[in-house]
């Protein structure tokens, strides 16, 4: 679930750009290309001697009030050539790089959005290139034309050029499945504007990295070439030369390598830090989610002591969730996501937890196991009783005994949370093991008694998650929460990402082991078709509040909270065909801009001061029957006749 | 717009989109070499029509070939062979390039609008597309044309400023339908165009896809997987089952009483928000799942799963049988067996005790 904040207006590249600007890490390395530039572009002006003038000055007469790097072996003045030399070294980077990515990008971006013939032919050239060693074919391309700036520039370029083309080409083979591609050619637009507008700017990201890395390869490959004299010819400076020429005197004057020496590393250094700061402000805007320690939601009820919490009934339910609260942390904030739930599951019941995205559904049912992520997940209030033990002071020990056991789940993507390297036969019986500590046959045939629970034929046991179709996956997955026989199945989704008539099976296949196995189950939907199928008791989520709760009949037929009524009267199921449909107005709000009152306020046909004056409490209206509305009992709402 | 104009559209008899016997298979390739091992039937000899200014729903679970027969109206795919015809031309040789009349004449609107807009462009660049591309459109009169778009879908002008991630799920589909409008198509193709929608925003966009074709006469071709919303928007429904309509009628006619014993069967795994009914009516639950269209089943593809299945099933392909309403079935229970002769399913009662027809792999 989302908490973003109601974000400025702005683009991917500036989003990047304002994280960019954040991170020291890539600030600095940037700072110190744009001195060294700046020395390079304005040397002639800055440097204090003319860097190919012999000086009437000792050779190598090293660090000096005069001469700050000292002279080199000819008498010239070695800080003026650094200066130089910091022009001739990027000028040729910037060249070198952009010259390759004029020609690299066109071929990747080509190859990667029309495929087939274009393609291998295109990738055919460029491993052909690439199968030579980089440094070895610029020396054979120089040695070729003459040793030359220009002709060490057209070597390193070339070979540069296959490994962008083959990041272009595998990001436009990513960009290409796209949606708003086919959108573009939907709408007729010519392909060389799809290129242009639609993939490049989509490619671009990863070849923005990647061109500093190369800017800080090229630097380097310049210096190597012309440290073998097939670069910078005298009397230019270029740090690459001047190494060279230190070296022919590096037991007499080893002072002379360290200028030039230093320049060539702390500039590629640069300029990979650089590259690293890009990757990180380029790539996605979340931070990597980490599990809270132990593998548990963190608890932190702070508010409310624990004695004040009323334990469950004895023996009545199975499960009491009472007052749970839930907060989210945020770059700004903690924000409440979970508000005042209650609710309980008798032994055998089950209960629908119903609400559109974002109303907090999930968030609850992963609560329950503590399995919410912590960051940014955090229980700050209420209680969670399971067989009258509070699931929220257990240590992690005993808590994981409760998982699987005597609580299970299943998620509503089993591909996702099915290991896909194992056979379903191995991951049912390894969940046996754990939990009951069974030897291997008897962790077999209870893996096989599992599934023939669920309508997996023997033959397709050891079959692995891909081989399966959808409807089997989730068959797969109810036989791998059912095997340690839980009291309690929280069912996530667990048919919408299914078809209807597979829906179908599956909510007949969790009817039928409810009964067999007297099993409860909490039912998480946002569908109100599933709920009237499978649920005794409903509870109806809104904005991290249950707004109504009680029997599905008395709910459906006479709802008594406005957005209950309004979800039902959306429904095109039973509403004559092409006739307008109920729209609830506006938006469900974002959680960091929540006030007092009732969370529907805004949006409530039956809205009165009254509504936004307190916090509305959860008000019986009918036999088991309560409703977060403070007009519950004179309001008149439709239902499903 | 009018409603004498609506009329004329609607009772216009040449149709605007034609498919005629279209196929499209996709090869598999396995391998070491990637040759062909096999090749997936998404869509086998179907011809279907959209007429002027209706609404056509089409209905089927995944792997059925809606959508696939959704981009080959459109020409983003090349069928195998049949051919597709839009406002009588036959678009199926034209070379892309000179599609500009079926591009500009139909338009498409995907299920993830949150994927259909490129992320790094402003809506307002992502809705000129097509007046830039097709009419031309500059300055003021494309600030204009823009302005009245988004309050033709009801949002505000300042929301084409922002970047697709700034607008909700339901925000961003309306732009979608709005860019679909740009260039005044007279067919869109709505490929699930409100299954990643909340409930609540799903009646909002489906009220306004229903005002819109009520002003401006467009057709839609409405492709979804809930036949309960298919009916809701549709005026004539066709069942796809395995690549193959099986079944296409008048919208109550189909929805009301099933023909074919899988649109009886998908119907009846709709779930109606309303316990009582859910209880007490009676289900018919296929049994297994949909065959791998790289094999389809012989005779009548559905012969595997239906409860009804006859020796003759698995061997001939039904023909399509015409009933007087003009719905068209494709099932071998109108003709011999039982010979319901257009009568609906549920006049055969429970069906004969299902069984397991999962076939080994």
């Amino acid at each position: 679930m989302s908490v973003d904040k109601p974000g400025r207006r702005q683009g991917e590249f500036r989003r990047a750009a304002r994280r960019f600007r954040r991170d020291p890490v890539a600030l600095f390395p940037l700072a110190f290309i744009i001195v060294v530039a700046a020395a390079g572009i304005f040397h002639r002006a800055l440097a204090p001697y003319d860097p190919s003038a012999q000086l009437d000055v000792s050779p190598f007469s090293g660090p000096s009030a005069e001469h700050w790097l000292g002279t080199d072996g000819l008498g010239r003045d070695t800080f003026s050539r650094i200066l130089e030399g910091a022009g001739v070294s990027l000028r040729f980077s910037v060249l070198v790089v952009g010259v390759a990515l004029a020609v690299a990008v066109p071929i990747g971006l080509l190859s990667g959005y029309f495929g087939r013939g274009i393609d291998v032919f295109l990738m055919r050239v460029m491993e052909a290139i690439q199968s030579f060693p980089a440094l070895v074919l610029a020396i054979a391309i120089v040695a070729t034309l003459g040793p030359s700036l220009l002709n060490a520039g057209i070597a390193v370029a070339v070979g540069a050029v296959p490994s962008l083309a083959r990041l272009t080409r595998a990001q436009a083979l990513a960009v290409r499945e796209e949606i708003f591609l086919d959108a573009s050619r939907a709408i007729g637009t010519p392909t060389r504007r799809i290129l242009w507008r639609h993939l490049l700017p989509n490619v671009l990201s990863p070849l923005i990295v990647q061109a500093s890395v190369f800017l800080g390869f090229a630097l380097l490959a310049e210096a190597g070439l012309s440290f073998l004299g097939l670069g910078v010819q005298p009397p230019s400076a270029s740090w690459g030369s001047m190494l060279r020429q230190a070296t022919d005197t590096v037991l007499a004057h080893p002072w002379e390598v360290i200028p030039p020496g230093v320049a060539i590393v702390l500039t590629v250094l640069a300029f990979n830090l650089l590259g690293e700061g890009l990757r990180v402000a380029l790539g996605s805007s979340a931070p990597p989610r980490r599990r809270g320690r132990l593998g548990m939601t963190m608890v932190a009820r702070e508010a409310e002591p624990r004695s004040a919490l009323t334990p469950p009934r004895d023996g009545q339910d199975l499960l009491v969730v009472d007052r749970l609260a839930v907060e989210f942390a945020t770059p700004t904030g903690r924000v409440g996501v979970l508000d005042d739930v209650s609710f309980s599951i008798a032994p055998g019941e089950t209960l629908g937890l119903v609400g559109e995205s974002g109303s907090g559904k999930t968030v609850t049912s992963l609560s329950i196991m503590r399995l919410l992520p912590s960051p940014p997940g955090m229980i700050t209030g209420g209680g969670i009783w399971f067989e009258g033990r509070d699931l929220l002071s257990l240590p992690f020990r005993d808590l994981a005994a409760v998982r699987g056991s005597g609580i299970a789940m299943v998620f509503q993507d089993p591909l996702v949370s099915l290991n896909p390297a194992m056979t379903i036969a191995r991951q049912i019986s390894q969940v046996v093991r754990w939990h009951r500590g069974a030897s291997g046959d008897e962790a077999n045939r209870l893996m096989r008694e599992a599934l023939e629970l669920v309508g997996i034929p023997r033959g397709r046991a050891e079959s692995y998650p891909h081989e399966f179709s959808g409807g089997m996956r989730q068959r797969a997955m109810i036989a791998m929460a059912l095997v340690c026989r839980p009291r309690l199945l929280i069912a996530d989704e667990p048919t919408t990402a299914l078809d209807v008539t597979i829906q179908a099976q599956i909510l007949e296949l969790l009817r039928d082991l409810r009964a067999e196995l007297d099993m409860a189950m909490l039912f998480v939907t946002h569908d109100l078709g599933v709920v009237a199928d499978i649920c005794q008791r409903v509870a109806v989520m809104y904005a991290g509040q249950i707004v109504e709760t009680g029997d599905v009949d008395a709910v459906f037929k006479n709802p008594r909270h406005p957005y209950t009524s309004g979800l039902l009267k959306a429904m095109p199921q039973q509403a004559k065909p092409r006739s307008e449909l109920y729209v609830i107005p506006g938006q469900v709000p974002e959680f960091a801009t929540i006030k007092a009152g009732c969370r529907l306020a805004s949006r409530c046909d039956f809205v009165r001061d009254t509504c936004t004056a307190r916090e509305i409490p959860l008000i019986a209206s009918g036999v088991n029957h309560l409703s977060r509305c403070t007009r519950t009992a004179e309001l008149d709402l439709a239902g499903r006749s | 717009m009018s409603a004498a104009l609506n009329d004329k559209f609607r009772t216009s008899g040449a149709p605007l989109l034609e498919l005629r016997d279209v196929s499209m298979t996709f090869p598999v390739r396995g391998g070491l070499l990637r040759r062909v091992r096999a090749h997936v039937h998404a869509v086998s000899d179907v011809s279907v029509t959209v007429r002027p200014g209706e609404s056509l729903g089409l209905v089927g679970e995944s792997g059925s070939g809606k959508s696939t027969l959704g981009r080959l109206a459109l020409r983003l795919l090349d069928p195998t062979s049949g051919s597709v015809h839009f406002e009588g031309q036959d678009v199926t040789a034209s070379a892309r390039s000179r599609l500009r009349g079926l591009r500009s004449g139909a338009q498409m609107v995907f299920q993830d609008p949150f994927s259909a807009f490129n992320p790094l462009q402003t809506l307002e660049a992502s809705v000129a597309e097509p007046l830039e591309v097709h009419l031309g459109l500059r300055g003021m009169d494309r600030t204009a044309r823009l302005h009245e778009l988004v309050s033709l879908v009801g949002l505000p002008s300042s929301h084409l400023e922002r970047y697709p991630r700034e607008l909700s799920g339901g925000q961003l589909q309306r732009m979608a339908i709005a860019r679909a409008l740009a260039a005044a198509p007279r067919l869109i193709i709505l490929d699930e165009p409100v299954s990643s929608l909340d409930v609540s925003t799903q009646a909002q966009v489906i009220n306004l896809l229903g005002s819109l074709q009520e002003r401006l006469g467009v057709a839609y071709l409405f492709i979804a997987h809930n036949p309960a919303l298919v009916r809701h928007v549709s005026d004539r429904i066709a069942v796809m089952y395995l690549g193959e309509i099986v079944e296409i009628g008048e919208a109550g006619d189909v929805y009301e009483n099933p023909r074919h014993p899988y649109t009886h069967a998908l119907l009846s795994a709709v779930t109606v928000p309303d316990p009582q009914i859910q209880r007490t009516r009676r289900r018919v639950v296929l049994r297994g799942d949909v065959p791998n269209p790289a094999a389809p089943p012989s005779g009548c593809r559905f012969h595997t799963r239906c409860p009804y299945a006859m020796d003759q099933c698995s061997v001939e392909p039904p023909p399509a049988f015409q009933t007087r309403d003009g719905t068209s079935i494709r099932c071998h229970l109108h003709t011999s067996g039982p010979r319901l002769d257009g009568s609906p399913v549920a006049v055969l009662g429970k069906p004969p005790a299902p069984t397991v027809r999962e076939r080994d792999r």
